[in-house]
């Protein structure tokens, strides 16, 4: 993506997406679903098919997000994040570090979570699970800021 | 009894969404612009972001 000058639309795109998804998401109300697939895992992507498809589909596409359901906006942010590096290599890197930050802290989760499941964690994942949208939403208005006053400077 | 909707809504939105983004204008301003905040900034949203998708229903 940083091959070409697309630095400051993703640095504009990121202010509207993450003021919207922000707004909405801090405040609790619906809009706009977040970028994403309807469903968790496309079956036939997975199903019938060598290993080593299958691996390959599940870390380049189903478990970092790209294809699957994204229940929070965060997601859809960081490819522009990315794509907002100005170059080649601090955009690689980045997208290095989001892409392992990202990965293994769903990997702690699932670890923690794979010992201790209960029948009535599935209510209590819902009430996390607004909390958590409330998080990210704050957390796409502080970058928004961010993002306003580094565009300011560059203009 | 509160809807799901009134239930999830955030107590106090305005000012949490004020203070969200003046903090980010904030610490855009102390970085001159810096690049690296967003760096800063999208790692730690990509980790609490992959932790949290466990808890989606």
């Amino acid at each position: 993506m940083n091959i070409l000058p697309i630095a400051t639309p993703a640095l504009c795109l990121m202010i509207v997406y993450a003021t919207y998804y922000g707004l909405m998401e801090a405040s609790g109300r619906t809009g706009l679903p977040p970028p994403g697939r309807r469903w968790q895992v496309p079956s036939h992507w997975v199903g019938n098919v060598p290993k080593r498809r299958r691996i390959l589909v599940w870390g380049t596409l189903l478990g970092s997000g790209f294809a699957t359901r994204n229940p929070y906006a965060g997601f859809g942010l960081l490819p522009l994040a990315a794509a907002s590096a100005g170059r080649v290599l601090p955009g690689v890197l980045l997208g290095i570090a989001i892409g392992a930050c990202h990965g293994t802290s769903r990997f702690l989760a699932l670890l923690r979570d794979v010992h201790s499941i209960k029948s009535v964690d599935y209510l209590e994942s819902i009430s996390k699970s607004m909390y958590w949208r409330v998080a990210d939403g704050v957390s796409l208005l502080i970058i928004a800021g961010a993002t306003v006053s580094i565009l300011a400077f560059r203009l | 009894m509160k809807s799901m909707g009134e239930a999830t809504r955030t107590a106090r939105p305005v000012p949490v969404a004020i203070s969200a983004i003046g903090a980010g204008l904030t610490v855009g301003l102390v970085s001159r612009g810096n690049l690296s905040v967003l760096t800063m900034t999208a790692i730690p949203l990509a980790a609490m972001n992959g932790y949290s998708k466990a808890y989606s229903p």
